[in-house]
């Protein structure tokens, strides 16, 4: 009966020196982040959501071959002729002449992807025409919808496969939490 | 005690014993015929304290053979949504070499294209000591089979049962072989280079 | 209760499946338990409903896409992993990476075995009905997520360690705020020892539960905290030092009864030791340790040179072995001069942690079995892989 008395305070004691940790802790400022009105923007290194530039491609396929679960697949372009090869500023991509091969689509299944980054790693373009922007809030409700394509012309997140029938419509609903990702 | 005094000391009631020509860098490999393996452990726990058992696992030498383990569908995803060119899934069993064109002049027990064994590998070590050595032991493809270490470290139990689980190789003694990792109604051996995989309702 | 019921109850053995889906397997492990009233009689742990092939996968991928598949090994803590793997395909390739790549490799591992720890720390007081802990355990595991992800782009799969070096060299202001957090961090493990360590009812639930004696412990292959809270001081750090750990300064705590407490209180006093590790190695990087003479850190060099992007080791095998957060994590590879991998075994401390269960835990009251299996801190992500 001793010995239950006697644990039964030493708890309690121990109880309230746990309970002075606590204690200081709560008039420290909140270290809670009310995510979805409040949003961290991770750093420059952080591999999110994969961005592609069908601008800088030069379908070399090297992120294909890099990436270890196969989820990038590409198509060249045929040769085209120069008047074609301009980017959308009206520069030519090549001022020799020099014919630069393009894409003629490029598809990334998410499902898959491993945000490992090699395929960026592996990607030989000066500016990198695929990388790891800081998009953490890619939310997709099918399977479908994690295959992205892209075009020429298409915009960084290119384009999402619809689950209803199976066609590439623009990326509608994503949020980002910055308007222009992060190149690196 | 070095690895080879141990060794020598052995070889005189083990005459199958020997240093093998394949060096697992930076430890010591013996090989060992698979019937005295047990007793050859036996003997370095009691007499030279080898108490600590790493590992156990095996290696299939029948050569590189095109992974048909893996789902066809590998890589083949994108290329759904448009007719892909084959070249362009780069599939890695196109840069896995045909057995023949292996580079020539290895060590003999390495190698030569495809042998029909397997290779059993334990790496036993003494932590007072801090030596570690490796026994290889080769078994027949066929009904492979080898003696268990079950009671003498009891790290053997599942490993073995893992490897009885991947490769097939039945180990005699141990009282629960049984499958471990994969599901009791998984047909083949899938560590086996010859595995084919059976396409089930997980597909 | 009637007298008619209560001779109609039958007393006798039952069976129960704990898990697949139980909350504090920490993964999906099942162990069938025989009971006889509250006392298991028999335990069977059930393991693989998490296998992936990773063994097989290995075969099908070149050595740098081989290493994404460690960080799904032991996920809780993938640098070791990644650390294991790479020192593995080194020594079959003979690449021996810069000094500095390896002050950066002991720091982020072992910034992760604090991490890991953490996890462990929180996770084994909800088990064991303490919620608090687990708060102050995951604000401290998201700073070193942080500097991971700084330093690397992951926070919970880095890939960071390569073949032949690191991926990148830490950014402007990473040391400062590593500093920091060591700062921060070694008081918190006081504070951790008054929330929970020394508590008497913890200390009642957890000690002289599930002991393990040396002999026991060495027999059944553990490892790391678990095999150290049984007496033996086997560490791979010190028995076969990789990287520099030997020129690093640092104790391995041992416990004497191998009971639930003691693979805690391990574990607990190994994090101390990290920041140790983890302070002296930001010496090193900053120039103002002493270094082998001749033997500086140049910044950037990260990379050993000459290796390539398809890496073809010559023919051979190679076993190499860290200590990582959960104990002697190995990889035993084979290759036969392609770029794939011929075999790569993966020996994982928790999967052999796990086996011994099947011993310690007959006797054992059902309470206690949450208790002997969270002590264990183990992964299933290794278990199965």
């Amino acid at each position: 009966m001793k010995n239950y008395i006697l644990f039964v305070s030493e708890a309690f004691w121990n109880t309230l020196k746990g309970l002075w940790v606590t204690l200081k802790v709560l008039f420290l400022p909140a270290i809670t982040v009310q995510y979805p009105t409040e949003k961290l923007v991770p750093y420059p290194r952080f591999r999110g959501m994969l961005a592609y530039d069908a601008e800088a491609c030069i379908a070399c396929g090297m992120c294909v071959r890099a990436c270890p679960s196969k989820c990038i697949a590409l198509a060249k372009a045929m040769p085209v002729p120069q008047q074609e090869l301009c980017s959308s500023s009206g520069q030519p991509v090549s001022p020799e002449g020099k014919r630069v091969p393009k894409i003629e689509w490029y598809t990334i299944d998410y499902g898959r992807c491993n945000f490992c980054g090699l395929c960026e790693e592996a990607c030989p373009t000066k500016t990198k025409a695929l990388w790891h922007s800081l998009d953490f809030e890619a939310v997709f409700s099918t399977r479908e919808e994690m295959t992205r394509r892209w075009k020429r012309g298409d915009d960084l997140w290119g384009t999402a496969r619809r689950s209803a029938d199976g066609q590439f419509s623009a990326v509608a609903d994503q949020i980002h939490i910055q308007d222009v990702p992060v190149r690196k | 005690m070095t690895a080879e005094e141990i060794l020598t000391e052995l070889q005189a009631s083990f005459p199958g014993l020997a240093k093998s020509d394949a060096q697992v860098k930076d430890y010591p490999a013996w090989t060992v015929p698979a019937q005295s393996v047990r007793a050859v452990c036996e003997r370095l726990r009691s007499k030279f304290s080898f108490d600590y058992l790493d590992v156990i696992t095996a290696v299939d030498w029948s050569g590189q053979v095109n992974p048909k383990g893996y789902p066809q569908s590998l890589g083949q995803q994108g290329s759904e949504a448009a007719g892909q060119p084959d070249s362009q899934t780069a599939q890695p069993s196109s840069l896995i070499p045909h057995p023949s064109s292996f580079p020539q002049g290895r060590p003999a027990a390495q190698p030569a294209g495809a042998r029909d064994i397997f290779e059993l590998v334990y790496l036993v070590s003494a932590l007072s000591t801090g030596v570690k050595i490796c026994l290889r032991c080769e078994i027949p493809r066929k009904e492979p089979a080898a003696p268990s270490l079950y009671g003498i470290f009891m790290a053997a139990d599942w490993q073995e049962r893992e490897v009885y689980d991947l490769f097939g190789i039945h180990f005699e003694g141990h009282p629960n072989l049984k499958r471990i990792l994969t599901p009791e109604t998984q047909a083949g051996y899938p560590l086996r280079k010859d595995y084919e995989h059976v396409s089930d309702r997980y597909d | 209760m009637t007298q008619e019921s209560s001779t109609a109850l039958k007393t006798g053995q039952m069976f129960i499946n704990f898990g697949p889906q139980h909350p504090s397997t920490h993964g999906v492990l099942r162990i069938a338990l025989t009971v006889e009233g509250e006392v298991v009689v028999k335990a069977d742990p059930d393991v693989g409903y998490l296998h992936r092939g990773i063994e097989k996968l290995f075969e099908a991928r070149n050595y740098s896409q081989g290493l994404i598949l460690t960080d799904r090994l032991d996920y809780v803590s993938a640098m070791p992993n990644n650390l294991a793997y790479c020192l593995a395909v080194e020594r079959l390739a003979a690449v021996q990476p810069p000094l500095r790549a390896q002050y950066l490799r002991v720091m982020v591992s072992e910034l992760t075995r604090i991490a890991s720890h953490l996890v462990f720390f929180g996770t084994f007081s909800v088990d064991m009905g303490a919620f608090t802990p687990f708060l102050y355990a995951f604000r401290e595991r998201e700073m070193i997520l942080d500097l991971f992800e700084m330093l690397c782009g992951g926070r919970l799969l880095y890939s960071y360690i390569r073949v032949g070096g690191v991926s990148a060299d830490c950014p402007a202001g990473w040391e400062e705020k590593c500093g920091e957090f060591i700062t921060f961090f070694k008081p918190r493990l006081k504070d951790y020892d008054t929330l929970l360590s020394f508590n008497p009812i913890f200390k009642d639930r957890t000690a002289n539960v599930g002991r393990i004696s040396a002999a026991q412990a060495l027999s059944w292959g553990l490892s790391g905290p678990n095999l150290r809270a049984s007496g033996p001081d086997y560490d791979v750090r010190k028995a076969e030092p990789y990287c520099v750990y030997d020129k690093l300064d640092f104790t391995v705590p041992t416990g004497k009864t191998g009971s639930c407490w003691d693979r805690y209180y391990c574990r607990m006093l190994e994090m101390g030791q990290s920041a140790e590790i983890v302070l002296q190695c930001l010496d090193a990087l900053a120039g103002t340790a002493c270094l082998p003479a001749g033997r500086e850190l140049p910044p950037g060099e990260i990379m050993a040179k000459g290796v390539p992007k398809i890496l073809k080791p010559p023919a051979g095998q190679a076993y190499a072995h860290i200590e990582a957060s959960r104990g002697d994590l190995g990889f035993y590879a084979v290759s036969d001069g392609s770029p794939t991998p011929y075999r790569m075994h993966v020996r994982g401390p928790s999967f052999l942690n796990v086996a011994i269960l099947q011993e310690i835990l007959a006797g054992c009251k059902i309470a206690d079995v949450v208790a002997v299996l969270g002590s264990f801190d183990i992964v299933l992500g290794e278990v199965d892989r």
